[in-house]
């Protein structure tokens, strides 16, 4: 059973997110609202699966997080979901460890073909 | 200068007229009509029309839209109180300048008057908006997106004052080879309907905490899809962590020195605001 770890400053996004979760049956999800925030949950939650994260936050932005999750963890699955849609941010995002990478806006139906492989 | 107030009520004229006494401003003419069928010949380049919004929105659009017909360079603002905001995009829509909040306060009516004028006589420069469609491209799509909503845009134009036509408005700082600011101002009504249709919800008719929240992250993903098209033009910018204001006749500074441009949207039967304030970094224009 996956349990997915959301994090992005925005509660609206997050609430997205969980939403579009919830239709495809996964309810086991935890939050967090920046970097910061994110590896403390990570630490109190060993057993995450799979971590979906921004990467404009306050404190600590998504791709500072994720290079920190890399120091420890080179295998949970890391997925960004920004709004920094440019090629250049894609290829940064993938060279700091991320697996894949979702641009906002979305449709529900992109974000759960891009979690599929991701998640069984 | 020439003022013409359209009002239904005796006491706004009187009120006018009192602002500038009360500033020592002499050389004012204000006259008043109860209606547009009234100010026919009364309105020349050197006039400032002031709209009461006292009426219905399509009434005083009307208005503003007469106002304009008789003279195309007069300039025309809109006095609108706090139970009204949100309504005053038609004005705008059909050519007002700009808004005065009512109860008038002597020195923004002053100075939002002489603005007007000035700028209606001023010759301007050409402005250059060539970065201005992928941000309403980027508007259209958030608005698809994520609402399901479409986004027609109905007009555009230059705006010098800092208040806000929406309830709420979530403003993205830009930095980077182009310096400025982009707002998306929204009604009450509309960013609860936006907000609640992201999230599938019913988000009631207040501005909670969860719908100024959703409208930071709407002018995150505009700023966002904005920047990736821009890339390697000299508009192109960064973005950081949006925040979002509120409250009747807000106000948001913008870059001193560099036209604002307002575009107005226009979605299921309501309006909305992109403001626009973006140079590159180095000029000082
Ligand atoms: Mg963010």
């Amino acid at each position: 059973m996956a349990k997915i770890l959301v994090v992005d400053d925005s509660s609206t996004m997050r609430r997205i997110i969980t939403n579009t979760l919830k239709t495809i049956g996964q309810e086991n999800i935890v939050e967090a609202a920046d970097g910061v925030e994110g590896l403390a949950t990570l630490t109190a939650n060993p057993d995450v699966t799979l971590v979906l994260t921004d990467w404009n936050m306050p404190n600590m932005n998504g791709l500072d997080f994720l290079t920190k999750v890399r120091e420890s963890n080179k295998t949970i699955p890391v997925i960004m979901i920004t709004t920094e849609a440019e090629k250049q941010n894609v290829v940064t995002a993938i060279k700091a460890g991320a697996n894949n990478y979702i641009v906002k806006p979305f449709t529900p139906e992109v974000l759960k073909e891009k979690l599929a492989d991701f998640l069984d | 200068m020439k003022i013409l107030v359209i009002s239904n009520s005796g006491t706004t004229p009187n009120m006018v007229r009192g602002a500038f006494q009360q500033l020592n401003v002499s050389n004012v003419e204000v006259t008043a009509v109860a209606a547009d069928d009234e100010i026919n010949g009364q309105v020349t380049a050197e006039t400032c029309v002031l709209v009461d919004w006292e009426y219905d929105p399509a009434v005083g659009a009307g208005m503003v839209k007469t106002a304009k017909e008789s003279c195309d360079k007069a300039p025309v603002l809109i006095l609108s109180a706090k139970a009204k905001a949100g309504t005053t995009f038609a004005g705008m829509k059909a050519g007002a300048s700009g808004v005065v909040n009512k109860p008038i306060d002597a020195k923004d009516l002053v100075t939002a008057v002489a603005k007007a004028l000035k700028n209606a006589t001023e010759k301007k420069p050409a402005v250059n908006v060539e970065f201005i469609n992928p941000f309403i491209d980027a508007t259209r799509n958030v608005f698809s997106t994520m609402c399901g909503m479409e986004a027609h845009r109905k007009k555009l134009f230059l705006k010098d004052d800092h208040k806000m036509l929406g309830d709420v408005s979530g403003v993205m700082g830009l930095t980077g080879a182009a310096t400025g600011s982009v707002v998306v101002s929204l009604p009450k009504a509309l960013a609860c309907k936006v907000v609640g249709k992201m999230l599938g919800m019913d988000m009631g008719a207040e501005l909670n905490p969860d719908v100024c929240d959703g409208v930071g992250e709407v002018i995150n993903m505009i700023a966002g899809q904005a920047k990736a098209m821009l890339v390697k033009t000299k508009y192109h910018f960064t973005i950081s962590i949006p925040s979002v204001v509120s409250g009747h006749g807000h106000e948001i500074t913008h870059r001193k020195g560099t036209p604002n441009i307002v575009v107005l949207f226009e979605t299921e039967g309501m309006d909305f605001a992109l403001q626009v304030c973006l140079a590159p970094t180095e000029s000082n224009d």
